[in-house]
């Protein structure tokens, strides 16, 4: 027996509505940053998945011991799982920019990112716009950041004249190679994390063991945001929809209580 | 809780107001010779890694991780667009199109880049002393300075820089000077001054001078202007789509307010 007394009956409604209330605030939040992001090259939206909340046995930690009858069919409210980062393709805008790359299919950029101890960090991304910095080294215009080769070095080009960048990501200029882009995945994507300005974080066990993709580079062209903006607005509404829903419902058991407490125990009429 | 998703939404419309100003300008300048189009360029903001707050689970069942929230968009810059304009044929003699990478040089204010700006823009005039100068108000030489002689009655330019002018009663023209292009490792790091000029900065690199021709900077193309690179139907697709982000990003303000309105009615 844990030292947590059984959910006491009268508020357990309450703490349901509250769970439904605080998920959808969330579900709120995910999606206002999808949407806020639904001009950003290479976005790819979350996925915001509810889960039931486990009975009030488990909750109140019993184990096999007698519950309440009632609460137990009632269930356990919700509440958020881990979201997901839907993966999914979006459409290639053509720029014409000869350094804006996307990727068609499976795949990421490998780019490196500098500690301020000097140690360097690989991430993903799916932004293509690239640029050259003062060092003629092939950068993200966004961030600065190196984008490698499949060897995991910088690229360095002299200007961005006569640049051609082959579907597997060979890059030559004036018919001379230069280098060959890293495109890259990792093995289980779920362990992905964002990290703003378009760059993923993997564990560095997934960067290790990271492989060849099977997407294919497009020059002039970079890959729009994943938002869907028709779903994503009718998630909001009804994301905002049963917000007020379930804190209607916390008005009404605050009314019950109220009733119960003030005019049910009054002793005079 | 909703403010988060206020915020959010409220930092959209900050970045879709900036990307309106970028392609208000780009607009303006659909008919600038030599200018070059900007665009906004967007960025995620970041994440924030946390728990649902309220919601417990007590039976040491694993809580779930990996629940984050993002904090909305920012603009990370404007990124230059140094496509190659169309060529606008002028048959005025002093009219100049770089078909290249290059761009020419101009004196200027010593505050400003050092004393020597760059641009693409090659309409070419003389002064009272025959000093060729931008045909803008200010004047601007070019560096380095060519002196036409005001008398001469044919100014040839060749597609290397090099310029020949006849004098009345010569029946042979005269090498008068030889023009300089720049070119850059960056050009997009360059910094935009107005008067279609740019300066150079710590991101474009320094310039690397040359006859035109050389590697990359472009051969000469005279009586021929380059009218701005501005894709007027790009802009005006850019323009509807952030409109209607702008719109759908204030309708999340009033959903997260009206939200926060159902939370606040609460306590009667």
């Amino acid at each position: 027996m844990t030292g947590r007394e059984p959910t006491d009956l009268m508020h357990y409604g309450i703490h349901l509505a509250a769970s439904g209330a605080l998920t959808s605030l969330y579900r709120q939040d995910v999606l206002a940053n999808n949407l806020a992001n639904i001009d950003t090259v290479g976005f790819k939206p979350e996925i915001v998945a509810t889960q039931a909340r486990a009975t009030a046995r488990d909750e109140d930690g019993l184990g096999t011991l007698p519950s309440n009858e009632l609460l137990e069919r009632l269930g356990g409210g919700m509440m958020s799982a881990p979201n997901r980062i839907d993966f999914g393709q979006a459409a290639l805008n053509t720029t014409g920019n000869s350094l804006d790359l996307a990727i068609r299919g499976e795949g990421f950029f490998l780019v490196e990112e500098r500690g301020t101890d000097g140690g360097s960090f690989l991430r993903l991304t799916r932004d293509g716009r690239f640029t050259l910095n003062d060092d003629g080294r092939l950068v993200m215009a966004t961030t600065g950041l190196n984008v490698l080769d499949d060897a995991g070095r910088p690229i360095r080009l002299e200007d961005d004249a006569g640049i051609a960048i082959a579907s597997d990501g060979l890059m030559t200029q004036n018919g001379e190679e230069i280098a060959k882009l890293a495109i890259v995945d990792v093995p289980d994507r779920t362990r992905l994390s964002k990290r703003g300005a378009g760059l993923l974080n993997a564990p560095a066990e997934a960067i290790q063991s990271r492989s060849t993709a099977s997407g294919l580079v497009v020059q002039g062209a970079v890959e729009a945001s994943g938002v869907s903006d028709i779903n994503t607005m009718l998630s909001v509404t009804s994301a905002g929809r049963a917000a007020a829903g379930n804190l209607a419902v916390i008005g009404y058991h605050d009314r019950m209580m109220d009733q119960a407490v003030n005019r049910l125990g009054r002793i005079t009429g | 809780m909703a403010v988060i998703a206020l915020q959010s939404s409220s930092s959209a419309l900050n970045a879709l107001n900036t990307r309106m100003d970028v392609i208000a300008n780009n607009l303006a300048n659909v008919n600038t010779a030599g200018f070059k189009a900007s665009r906004a360029n967007f960025q995620d903001l970041v994440y924030v890694e946390r728990a649902q707050p309220g919601v417990e689970n007590a039976n040491g069942d694993q809580r779930p991780t990996g629940l984050y929230v993002g904090l909305g968009v920012k603009v990370s810059g404007t990124q230059l667009d140094f496509a190659q304009g169309s060529p606008l044929t002028t048959g005025r003699p002093l009219d100049l199109m770089i078909e290249g990478d290059g761009f020419f040089q101009v004196q200027v204010e010593d505050e400003l880049g050092g004393g020597v700006a760059f641009t693409r823009a090659g309409n070419f005039t003389l002064n009272s002393v025959g000093e060729m100068v931008l045909a803008i108000e200010q004047g601007r030489r070019l560096d380095p300075g060519i002196t036409l002689d005001p008398d001469a009655v044919g100014v040839t330019i060749d597609s290397t820089g090099r310029i020949f002018q006849r004098l009345p009663g010569d029946t042979e023209p005269q090498e008068a000077g030889q023009l300089e292009l720049a070119t850059f490792v960056n050009p997009a790091g360059l910094v935009q001054v107005g008067e279609n000029l740019y300066v150079e900065s710590a991101a474009s690199g320094p310039p690397a001078t040359g006859e035109p021709g050389t590697d990359n900077r472009g051969r000469l193309s005279q009586g021929t202007l380059e009218s701005s690179n501005v894709d007027p139907t790009r802009e005006l697709i850019d323009l509807i789509r952030t409109q209607r982000a702008f719109e759908m990003n204030s309708q999340v303000i009033r959903a997260a307010d009206e939200t926060l309105q159902s939370v606040s009615q609460l306590r009667r």
